[in-house]
This record gives structure tokens, C-alpha cells and sequence, in this order.
């Protein structure tokens, strides 16, 4: 048996590690390899939300593409484990390899004390029908930060939405989740696929740039794989714009690199392969919110 | 005629909610009515934008703001509207 162990803190700052556990999987597609076990030892208090998401599509990856035969685990801790972003449903009926779909679409977002966890499916299917992405996150966002202010809301709601649309657009992954996790200081934003990532999407239209390069221009304004299908390239740089301008944290890993903008200081290395994108936000909520992320938005010309 | 956005969703960000949007509005620009959009509450994605409103822009052009105002619109939807129209016209 080789076993893969997943133990301690994993957080947007060492995401990396917990990626690497998991990054030799992507080169077994259809291999079925016997005699693996995955062994999950986190407190739940340590158990972040892009660890979550990070360990529960890889999984689903390992399992959907056939890259390992009977693939072992403790699931029962397992499942404990996630039923702290309410996907432990979701992942018994992965690991037991059950039909996934309805749970898929029911999953929802929760308000509890001082927080809120928001995990959201981005699907065709689901993104069509607009009273999911309505019901579940406008209105959760808007009743837990309606008491700080209009601006707050609206920064996280243009957040999400540039966020989920991008993945939506981007992904051939029909089972991406998003993920936003929210408290009265700071909110979160994670989105997880194994798709084809920001180089594969880029390459399509920019064939002879570098990896780096392509991940670089990936967040430049008006730079998008898909202008002529509508897209306007302005998504990933707004987020990232927003993030510099409120001094938070955007990461991002896909194909072999890591992308960090710590506080508008941003570094690009090599890094654990990730099949697809693993994309981290995080800003503080402000009361100047409003104020700040007017300063960015700057339009050659003014139409309206 | 007056569009209250929200009635289509407080997030606009798919291309059939947008190419919707953009049938009701073209169809009273077709009857020769001026065009209320109260944004009231709405975000709408830069994508939704350019599907809706530069395509409005390229058929109307110097006419858009004559056929079309806009209410409680934030800074926000200005952003993504004026993002819309330029990379519409732009290709």
C-alpha cells in the first residue's frame, strides 16, 4: 500500500504543500493504479476552505478519471471533516463513487454566528438557472453585510460574479465549486476545477508565449482567450485590481506556477502541477470600500 | 418604457439572462419608445454588458444615450456598461 498522508494546517500560504500531495495523480489518468490509500488527519479548526476544495477535487479527479483502482480512505473522518463546508454529502457519495449530481446542485450556503460559508457549484447547468447564484449568494451576502454598508455588498457581489463567470466561461470541468466564506473582518473567495487552467486557455489564442508570460497577461486588462466569443478581458484584472487596492491577497496556481499578489506585490514561481486552477481571494471588509474600488474604475471612454 | 433591472436578477451574468434583456430592450427601441434601465440593486458582469448594451451601442451609436438613460446605477455598473460597449466596439 502507498499511503498518501494529509496532515496539519493548510492555508492559502502552503497551499503549495497540500497540492504536491496530490500533483501525481494528474499523470495517471486512466492508469487505475492499485493500492493507494489517502489517510486525512486535520483538525477541523485547522480545515480551511481552499484545503477543502483543493483535497475534495482532487479526489474527485483520482476517482472520475479512473487513476486509481479502489483507491483507499478513512472516510469517516473524512466526512466529519467537511461537514464544516457542508460538502460531506457530496464527498461520501464521491468516495463511494454514488451519483453526485443531485447532491451537486443542492449544495448551499449557511449563516451561522460570526460567519458565513457560501459553497456554490458552477455549472452549466446550475449557472443557468439564476435563482441559484440569486437565492443562494446575493441574498446570504447581502443580509449578513447589510449592516455595514451598500458598498461592501456590492464589492463582494462584483467579486463573485467575475470570479464565477470566468470559470464558468473558461472551464471544461463541469463540477468547479466556488466557495466564499465571509466574517465581519475579511471575506474569502475560493474557486477549484481541473480543468484546462489559464495556460492551456491562453495558449489557445496566444501560442508562442511563455507559461509565465500567458499567466501574466492572463490579468491585464482587455487580454481574454475568448474577445471574439463575447468576453471582454476585464475580469481577473478587476479582481486583481480590487485586491491591490484593498491590500488583500489573490493566489493562484495552475499548470506548474504560483501567482501571488500579496498586498499589490506580485511574484509568479514555479511550483506543484495543478491541472486546472485553484483561485484564492481574500480582502478586507472596509466601511471605505465604496471609496477605494471607485479610484480603479477608470474607463478609456465614458459612454454612459 | 422603463426596465427595472432587478425583475430580470440582482446579478446579471449569464448570456441567456443578457441576450433577454437585450430582446426587450431592442424591442421597444423597435416600437420607437425611449428606454428607462433602473439598475437599482443590480451587478452585472463586464461579459452581460458588452452581450447587452454594446451591442445596443454599435446598432444605436451617437443615438445610445438619446434612446437609453439610466437610473441608480453605481459606479460599478457604469464600469462594466462603459467596459462592455468599448470591447464590443473595439472587435
Amino acid at each position: 500500500m502507498r499511503k498518501i498522508l494529509i496532515n496539519g494546517k493548510y492555508n492559502e500560504n502552503n497551499i503549495t504543500q497540500l497540492i504536491a500531495k496530490f500533483s501525481f495523480v494528474f499523470d495517471l489518468k486512466g492508469k487505475r493504479i492499485k493500492n493507494y490509500v489517502f489517510e486525512v488527519n486535520i483538525k477541523k479548526n485547522d480545515f480551511t476552505s481552499i484545503a477543502a476544495l483543493v483535497i475534495y477535487k482532487s479526489l474527485a479527479y483520482t476517482i472520475d478519471e479512473n487513476c486509481l483502482q479502489d483507491p483507499q480512505a478513512n472516510l469517516d473522518i473524512i466526512a466529519e471533516l467537511f461537514t464544516k463546508y457542508h460538502l460531506n454529502d457530496l464527498l461520501v457519495a464521491l468516495l463511494k463513487e454514488k451519483d453526485r449530481e443531485k447532491l451537486y446542485s443542492q449544495i448551499k450556503p449557511v449563516i451561522k454566528e460570526d460567519f458565513f460559508i457560501a459553497p456554490h457549484p458552477i455549472s452549466r447547468v446550475d449557472f443557468k438557472d439564476i435563482d441559484a447564484i440569486e437565492k443562494k449568494y446575493y441574498k446570504t451576502i447581502k443580509d449578513y453585510y447589510s449592516t455595514i454598508n451598500e458598498d461592501v455588498v456590492e464589492c463582494i457581489k462584483t467579486l463573485i460574479v467575475e470570479i464565477s463567470s470566468n470559470f464558468y466561461s473558461h472551464a471544461t470541468d463541469r463540477k468547479s465549486i466556488l466557495m466564499a466564506e465571509g466574517n465581519s473582518g475579511k471575506i474569502e473567495i475560493v474557486s477549484v476545477d481541473t480543468s484546462e487552467g489559464i495556460i492551456g486557455t491562453m495558449r489557445e489564442k496566444y501560442r508562442s508565449e511563455k507559461d509565465k508570460d500567458l499567466i501574466l497577461n492572463a490579468f491585464k486588462r482587455g487580454v481574454s482567450s475568448k474577445i471574439e466569443k463575447g468576453h471582454c478581458g476585464t475580469g481577473l484584472w478587476l479582481v486583481n485590481e480590487i485586491v491591490t487596492k484593498l491590500k488583500g491577497k489573490l493566489i493562484l496556481h495552475t499548470g506548474g506556477y504560483i501567482y501571488r499578489n500579496i498586498q499589490g506585490k506580485v511574484t509568479i514561481l514555479a511550483s506543484s502541477k495543478w491541472k486546472g486552477t485553484v483561485l484564492y481571494v481574500k480582502v478586507p471588509i472596509r466601511d471605505d470600500m465604496g471609496v477605494l474600488i471607485s479610484e480603479i474604475l477608470t474607463n478609456k471612454i465614458k459612454y454612459i | 418604457m422603463e426596465l427595472i433591472l432587478s425583475n430580470y436578477g440582482n446579478v446579471i451574468a449569464t448570456d441567456n439572462r443578457s441576450g433577454e434583456i437585450y430582446d426587450i430592450i431592442k424591442k421597444g427601441l423597435t416600437k420607437g419608445e425611449s428606454i428607462i434601465i433602473d439598475a437599482k440593486d443590480v451587478t452585472i458582469s463586464t461579459k452581460a454588458a458588452r452581450i447587452i448594451f454594446g451591442r445596443l451601442y454599435k446598432e444605436l451609436k451617437e443615438q445610445f444615450n438619446e434612446k437609453i438613460s439610466f437610473r441608480n446605477n453605481n459606479d460599478l455598473f457604469n464600469f462594466s456598461v462603459n467596459e462592455g460597449i468599448s470591447t464590443e466596439l473595439e472587435n
